[in-house]
């Protein structure tokens, strides 16, 4: 064999030794996410929210909204947030150097007049011009600002918050009505144990919306947002739900998280220098956490929903992943030295590990297995039947994993109603795996040679939005 | 090597068809199955709502000599929804007749189901009956259940029932670690003021957890300033606690009770060294409004702290003792004052 030979074989044989270890970590984690939808489901007979409605040991909660130019969709995204079901909140908006209508749309809606508010920069921020409230509706609280990235208005909205939780929530993005409360269930249960929570967050493209409400459940007409379904249902329900069961949840998504603002602001609140500040706050938390060598928890809930427009564009799916990989990127090298050390647990033994190898890594070693085994074949080192049978087992496997997300959502929460939606989630399933997932794969390596580069930090996701809470 | 490649991606493919398969059989069924429970359900509704709604002893004929265990289930359940929104005659009223026709017996015997998710709704069931006979019952569910999630659910029914024979065992979970403290703090919070003598003990509790519901539940339980006791352990813990969260949580539970003791305390607790309790004792002076808090929120407003600034002028403002002090915290809080936000 010659040397060329010698490296295309060997390469072969790690990509399979790779693709074995992935799928058995996968495994695993199904094996967690199964664990506890059943516990969900269990648990959904024998308790009633309601009782959480009325009891005064709910916390009360401040929803922060960072808004850059959302005049289109601000005022109903912000009365659909007062309309939640629970006990005690205030909505915190922090427009965040918006140079269109957003404070002004607010102010007419709301009655909005100047408070002399004092603003301490526990966390520091760019500096707040002005604090607006409404007489009629005191639970209402609107920053201006100026501009410092969606973090640094997350920031702001920390430092104005006078409840024991905050909950970050994306301007356009639209919460079910029990959302917040049962986003803050476990804060009531473990009150010294919880600091973080993180719902599920579905596409609501297709859907019917009504007053900023989703009011039926539909499948995306675009395939592109259809097949993100799928996707975001596999994310939550196996990845979250697996890896929150052994308190290594790395990410709690940006749309919708609620965490201690006291921890929060201990910890110095959102990081501005990188896009996956959601992320990188979460590993923050796990590592001063045990540091501290305190006993808590970071959780996912499956339960409440919130509902966010997925691209459907390939070309803002790409800025998208873009953004979401140099995140993790900058998230994992921020954090570089929990990788491997036991003082971390889970989540610098297991979870960290992991994420780098399968999930930073993966678009590499995904292609350039294609790459290898396509040259294992040209050199005559394989044959034509085990390229097909590798590449076979690859997508099988691909699917498998998302036909059996599926299956957690029909066993637990069902929240497709009609049999056609299911079976044309099967159907996404299947055509994920051809085109789109190799597609993602090239969009990731790029984005991760951008990380290395250290380019595009700090900046708000711009993504050319159809307005969801507006209607359709 | 490529037949096991093979046999892997065949074996997955048969999952995902077995699967895909199940998933669609399981939906028909659940659907055909809701339906049907949905027309039982719809058959004896109003039944049970009137039974439950109305001071009439004689349950409707339609409730009583249901032959089809389907029915009774259908009629329990709808009596477990409907009694526990109801108190007092009424909730008394079903507990008999649940008792008298087997209900309750049924959910008792369901406590020692092979299954758990059976066993939790059982006490589920039993906490929303309110029937007083069966807190033993759930009380050995609370304290001898493998299952985390029946514990809880025993935990709530007992609560839910407001006896207080088992607030003791509720307090003991709660130090044991095997029921989650909120679960805990609510059911004594539901039992009332009659767990108000072990929780007293708690305040006292070597367990962190322990002290810090009964000082949370005592506070929120509306007891008066009356009860000197109370005063007297609140004001132990908000002075003495080696924990911060429970000196803070005592100081908000002394805010609640009211009464000169109970001020006398919250002024003692602005100088403690914890910014979180100096500023928990701030609140609490302002809910009081108590003249002999005056000189300690006084001094609040210059602490070192932000956070106990806005809650010491907001205290103040309520006071009537902000003059003269300069502080912008009080502008903030008068503006709030002002629009009758506090």
């Amino acid at each position: 064999m010659s040397p060329l030979e010698q490296l295309v074989y060997g390469y072969n044989h790690v990509v399979l030794a790779y693709f074995a270890l992935m799928n058995l970590m996968y495994l695993v984690l199904l094996y967690h996410a199964g664990r506890a939808m059943l516990d969900r489901v269990q648990r959904g007979r024998m308790e009633a929210i309601d009782d959480l409605l009325r009891s005064p040991l709910a916390p009360g909660v401040t929803v922060i909204v960072p808004a850059y130019n959302e005049q289109e969709c601000i005022v109903e995204s912000v009365r659909s947030l007062l309309a939640l079901r629970y006990p005690r909140f205030q909505v915190v908006v922090v427009s965040d150097g918006s140079t269109d209508e957003t404070v002004a749309r607010l102010e007419r809606e709301f009655a909005l007049e100047a408070f002399p508010r004092v603003y301490v920069p526990d966390i520091p921020t760019a500096p707040v011009r002005r604090v607006l409230r409404s007489r009629d509706e005191p639970r209402l609280l609107v920053a201006e600002k100026v501009n410092g990235g969606k973090a640094d208005a997350l920031n702001c909205g920390i430092n104005l918050a006078d409840e024991e939780l905050v909950c970050a929530i994306d301007a356009d993005a639209i919460l079910d009505a029990d959302a917040l409360l049962l986003s803050c269930r476990p804060f009531v249960e473990h009150p010294d144990e919880v600091i973080g929570t993180g719902g599920i967050v579905r596409i609501a493209n297709g859907c019917r919306i009504e007053q900023g409400r989703v009011e039926e459940v539909a499948l995306p007409r675009s395939r592109v947002a259809a097949i993100q379904v799928v996707e975001y249902l596999r994310a939550f329900l196996t990845a979250r739900a697996g890896w929150s069961r052994v308190n290594a949840l790395l990410i709690v998504s940006g749309a919708f998280g609620v965490f201690r603002r006291d921890l929060v602001r201990q910890v110095g609140g959102y990081r501005v220098d990188t896009v996956g500040e959601d992320g990188e706050l979460v590993v923050r938390l796990h590592r001063a956490m045990r540091d501290a060598g305190r006993r808590y928890r970071i959780t996912f809930v499956p339960d409440p929903v919130c509902w966010t427009e997925a691209p459907e564009s390939l070309a803002v799916l790409r800025r998208q992943r873009n953004r979401w990989h140099r995140g993790l990127a900058e998230i994992l090298w921020f954090h570089r030295e929990m990788v491997g050390r036991g003082r971390y647990g889970a989540v610098g033994l297991v979870a960290l590990p992991a994420t780098i190898a399968f999930e930073l890594l993966g678009p590499v070693v995904e292609l350039t297995g294609i790459a290898a085994v396509a040259a294992g074949w040209y050199l005559g080192l394989l044959s034509v039947w085990f390229l097909v049978a590798f590449m076979l087992v690859s997508l099988v496997f691909g699917m498998f994993l998302s036909v059996t997300a599926l299956a957690l959502e029909e066993a637990s929460l069902r929240r497709y109603p009609k049999l056609s939606q299911l079976g044309g989630l099967v159907l996404y399933s299947l055509l994920e795996q051809f085109g789109y997932r190799q597609l993602t794969a090239v969009w990731r390596l790029r984005a991760l040679t951008q990380a290395l580069r250290s380019k595009h930090r700090g900046h708000w996701g711009a993504m050319d939005r159809r307005g969801l809470v507006r209607g359709r | 090597m490529i037949v096991a490649v093979e046999l892997l991606a065949a074996s997955q493919l048969a999952v995902i068809a077995a699967l895909a398969v199940v998933l669609t059989c399981r939906r028909i069924a659940i659907a055909r199955a809701g339906r049907h429970r949905r027309l039982l359900l719809d058959r004896y509704r109003d039944a049970v709502v009137e039974f439950v709604g109305l001071d009439d002893d004689e349950p409707p004929a339609s409730l009583t000599g249901l032959r089809t265990a389907e029915q009774r289930s259908a009629v329990g359940e709808l009596l477990a929804e409907y009694t526990g929104t109801v108190r007092g005659e009424s909730r008394s009223r079903v507990a008999a007749f649940v008792t008298e026709h087997g209900y309750a017996a049924a959910a008792e015997r369901d406590l020692r189901a092979r299954r758990s998710w059976r066993r939790g709704t059982a006490a589920k069931t039993l906490g929303d009956f309110g029937v007083v006979a069966s807190v033993d019952e759930l009380a050995d569910a609370l304290r001898l259940d493998a299952s985390p999630q029946v514990r809880v659910s025993a935990a709530r029914a007992i609560g839910r029932v407001g006896e207080a024979q088992a607030t003791a065992d509720l307090i003991s979970a709660c130090a044991m670690g095997s029921v989650p403290a909120g679960i805990v703090a609510q059911a004594l919070l539901d039992i009332g003021e009659e767990a108000l003598p072990w929780l007293l003990g708690a305040i006292g509790s070597p367990e962190q957890r322990v002290r810090l519901v009964a000082c949370r539940v005592v506070g929120l339980m509306g007891v008066g300033a009356a009860e000197a006791e109370v005063v007297a352990a609140l004001d132990t813990a908000a002075t003495t606690d080696p924990d911060v969260a429970v000196r803070g949580a005592a100081c908000h539970a002394l805010g609640r009770v009211g009464g000169l003791d109970a001020a006398l305390a919250v002024a003692a607790s602005t100088a403690d060294h914890e910014a979180s309790v100096r500023r928990a004792a701030c609140d609490a002076a302002a809910r009081l409004a108590a003249p002999e808090t005056a000189a300690a929120v006084t001094r609040a407003l210059d602490d070192s702290d932000p956070e106990v600034r806005r809650a010491a002028a907001r205290a103040a403002v309520l006071l009537g003792v902000a003059d003269g002090s300069g502080s912008p915290f009080l502008e903030e809080a008068e503006a709030e004052l002002a629009w009758g936000w506090r």
